[in-house]
């Protein structure tokens, strides 16, 4: 089950939207078979919004699931687009960009195959833009990807555990002649 | 004892009609369920109509009312979808809260209405007056594909919808209904046709019957407008490239019929006041 909590105000139903969003996701990605007879409660807390929310929203999952120690299938990355006047796509949109979009675009992809598994478009588009679309995101989504990678790296480095594990820093030192 | 079987290993059941190219219902496997659409059904209502998909029956009415306009939007009316799944369409539903889907349907409702209407059209008197139009979408039977059946239900409402004229009172600037009036029909910017395809084992099946629902991996939600520009997208499955690509060509192919159906609604006459 999942809840959003907004910055401000009280229900409204594109978070109910959003709600079926993570919940769908969470369903696919999370191998339930693990914790039978178990709740799995997903809260977010939106703390300021300035566009693409529901992208950040599902990176936000993603990295909340990892950090639990839950068993996915796959990690995820989220991405969103809009499409302005002239056809032309903005990648990760402002607020004020997503105002003057004629088409959203935010597409899910997981780490194992590369497959869009969520996709929410709305406005007038064509089939053709969509599939440009799906294909660009891929690589957009990498940067995120290799964010998670980044993150954990710097996460994990504190353990003792893990410095084992990863690569060592190395540091270019000038090496005078002797 | 096929019953049996179908309660205990569903998905079983549902791959070895597959194996055949048939689905449990005797469908093909790109087959949909026959539409039917009924118009203005609910005379209390400025306009409404029901939908059949099968066994999935959707009712959608519209009433207004005056409100006023928001600040940033002084000159355009609005609608409010709200979608209610109750107890009596199918016994998964509990009551009380809305279900998540019934608020996640109205979202939907919503982003493909604005594109629909105009709603400057919906404006009395700009800045003060502007019609509130409540759209309820009430499903009766739910078989599977609501979300289908409620676009459909809510574009044929809007079309059959009537705005009567009214009167503004220049004294006290009340704004009432003239009872004998002339009715405007309002204005649609395209006939939305959406197609639910339900994920199951690499196989996409178009508009699913509550039994595929509860085995499905995964939905695909698409919508198309007459001019086959795609209005609004949502999936939620784990679909290669070209899988998304062969389910385009079944939207392409399934419109038509919609809009056959849409046809039939065109020759209805105005309701009797």
């Amino acid at each position: 089950s999942s809840g959003i909590n907004a910055e401000y105000g009280g229900i409204n139903a594109e978070y109910g939207m959003y709600e079926e969003a993570l919940e769908q996701t969470c369903q696919q990605i999370i191998l339930t078979s693990q914790h039978p007879r178990t709740s799995i409660q997903v809260i977010a807390q939106i703390e300021s919004e300035d566009g693409s929310l529901l992208a950040v929203m599902k990176n936000a999952l993603c990295l909340a699931l990892m950090d639990a120690g839950l068993p996915m299938k796959a990690m995820f990355a989220a991405v969103s687009c809009v499409q302005l006047e002239n056809d032309e796509l903005a990648w990760d949109p402002t607020l004020d960009q997503e105002d003057e979009a004629t088409a959203k675009f935010t597409i899910v992809y997981e780490c194992t195959k590369n497959h869009a598994i969520f996709v929410n478009c709305t406005g007038v588009t064509s089939v053709e833009q969509y599939v440009l679309v799906l294909q660009k995101g891929r690589q957009v989504a990498e940067e995120v990807f290799s964010f998670y990678r980044e993150s954990f790296e710097k996460l994990l480095r504190r353990d003792v555990k893990f410095q084992m594990l990863l690569p060592p820093i190395i540091k270019d030192e000038i090496v005078e002649p002797e | 004892m096929a019953d049996d079987f179908r309660y205990a290993q569903p998905k079983q059941y549902q791959r070895l009609f597959l194996k055949d190219d048939i689905r449990p219902d005797g469908r093909p496997v790109t087959g949909c369920r026959e539409v039917k659409i009924h118009c203005n059904t609910v005379s209390s209502a400025l306009g409404s109509a029901m939908v059949c998909f099968g066994n999935t029956r959707v009712i959608a009415g519209i009433k207004g009312r005056f409100a006023e306009p928001t600040i940033n939007n002084p000159s355009s009316g609005y609608i409010i979808p709200n979608v209610s799944l109750p107890g009596l369409c199918n016994t998964k539903y509990r009551p009380g809260m809305p279900v998540d889907k019934a608020i996640s349907i109205s979202h939907k409702l919503e982003s493909i209405s604005t594109d629909v209407t105009d709603l400057m059209e919906l404006c009395i008197v700009p800045g003060k007056v502007v019609w509130c139009l409540y759209l309820d979408v009430v499903c009766i039977n739910d078989d599977g594909n609501v979300l289908d059946a409620a676009v459909l239900a809510m574009t044929a409402a809007l079309f059959n919808t009537w705005l009567p004229t009214t009167h503004i009172n220049e004294e006290t600037g009340l704004v009432t209904v003239v009872p004998g009036g002339e009715k405007t029909k309002m204005i649609l910017k395209f006939l939305p046709v959406t197609v639910t395809l339900s994920v199951f084992d690499d196989v996409t099946l178009p508009d699913p019957c509550e039994s595929e629902e509860q085995i499905e991996a995964g939905t695909v939600t698409c919508c198309v407008d007459e001019n086959s520009k795609m209005r609004a997208m949502w999936a939620s499955a784990d679909l290669p490239d070209d899988m998304m690509a062969a389910a385009f060509s079944t939207y392409r192919r399934g419109h038509p019929s919609f809009y056959r159906c849409y046809g039939r609604c065109h020759n209805v006459t105005r309701p009797e006041i």
